[in-house]
């Protein structure tokens, strides 16, 4: 694999700053939702290999720069989010390229024949570029005082403090399955709270 | 076309959430094979990790905003100063008792000419009275008599100005002090207490 055998200065400070964990198998671990965040947001059936080479150019986007996540932050949505610039990349190529060939020699991309990347519209923000408004802050904040104590526990743990669910699960003495239960829990509601904001 | 709702065994919400944080550790071998292969599931998958960027921002946000209230240093419930109509004045005793000292040293060369200037202060005002006097008798004594009484009246009350007048002249140079010895009235102790 490209990121086992040789890790970079970037990634041998990725295995510094989080602990002796194996990065061959951290990265295992972030390549399905990578792979699922490519191919949702380029519409590409998870099989296309344009999928892949998206997710590989993810992976190395992630090993290089691990130096800027923040200490403590979940590695998951950073990755995510990674994978979703990387997608949109594709996508802005793939229409370039397009605009370029003759009408009629562009082909069909898509499953159903039809190139998918022109049928997106790209969004003007990322999810993670999005700034945070005092209303939504209150929306949230309200979510959260509505919430049962372990969901509140739980979502903080892992956003805010940057435990991971075996540290959660640890300290509430509960399965990871409870703690994947609480996180989804939590986050459908203040994913609620967001969107009845916007 | 993803049809998301043509997977015969969708993963749970639990494991979607799970796999989207990149715990794989929660799922088992059988799910994790079937979110490679399902395109329904990985688009729940998809959704839930950009879900869970924004529901991390707005919470860093929402973390970073109540770090920043409680950092705030509380409303003092009064002022810490005195506003300054209310501020206490201070009592100037001390600048007048220097002063009281300054003007009384400055004084005492003309300690021995007191008495000379209290009987020079007398019999200015003895002249005084007596022309205001004589005034006042030629005035009334005009209203009844003719006009020479009232012209020997104006007549009086100037002579009587005059004399008053020469007197208190010749008083000051009777009493004026040697060279040197006589202050200037007035300035040394404003000197003084500037």
């Amino acid at each position: 694999m490209l990121l086992e055998s040789s890790p970079g200065p970037a990634a041998r400070s990725l295995q510094n700053e989080r602990g002796p964990l194996v990065l061959s198998a951290h990265l295992a671990a972030i390549r399905p939702v990578i792979r699922a965040v490519v191919a949702r947001t380029t519409h590409l059936p998870l099989s296309h290999p344009d999928v892949d080479e998206a997710v590989a150019e993810t992976l190395r986007r992630v090993v290089e720069g691990a130096d800027r996540v923040r200490p403590g932050e979940p590695i998951g949505p950073w990755a995510a989010g990674v994978a979703r610039h990387v997608a949109l990349d594709y996508l802005r190529a793939r229409r370039r390229e397009r605009s370029r060939l003759p009408h009629g020699q562009n082909g069909g991309e898509g499953p159903d024949g039809g190139d998918r990347a022109d049928q997106i519209v790209d969004p003007a923000q990322s999810p993670e570029e999005r700034t945070v408004s005092a209303d939504e802050l209150a929306h949230v904040r309200r979510a959260l005082a509505l919430m049962s104590e372990g969901p509140r526990e739980a979502i903080i743990a892992f956003h805010v403090e940057g435990h991971s669910y075996q540290t959660i699960a640890a300290r509430f003495n509960v399965p990871m399955g409870t703690v994947a239960t609480w996180i989804a829990r939590g986050r459908k509601a203040l994913g609620a709270a967001l969107e009845k904001k916007s | 076309m993803i049809d998301e709702n043509s997977c015969a065994s969708p993963l749970t919400e639990s494991e979607v959430t799970a796999l989207a944080d990149g715990s794989i550790e929660v799922l088992s071998v059988t799910a994790l094979e079937h979110a490679e292969r399902c395109e329904s599931c990985a688009a729940r998958v998809a959704d839930h990790a950009l879900l869970s960027i924004s529901v991390g921002t707005a919470l860093v946000a929402l973390a970073s905003s109540v770090a920043a209230e409680e950092k705030q240093p509380p409303l003092p419930s009064r002022p810490v100063v005195a506003p300054l109509a209310l501020a206490p004045i201070p009592s100037p005793t001390r600048p007048i008792l220097i002063a009281l000292v300054v003007a009384g040293l400055a004084s005492l060369p003309l300690v021995s000419s007191l008495g000379n200037s209290g009987l020079m202060l007398l019999a200015t005002g003895r002249v005084y009275r007596q022309a205001a006097w004589q005034g006042l008798t030629a005035v009334v004594a005009s209203l009844n008599g003719p006009i020479w009484t009232f012209s020997v009246a104006v007549g009086l009350v100037a002579l009587s100005a005059l004399v008053a007048r020469f007197s208190n002249r010749f008083s000051s140079h009777d009493t004026e002090a040697p060279h040197g010895t006589e202050p200037p009235h007035g300035t040394e102790q404003e000197g003084a207490l500037k």
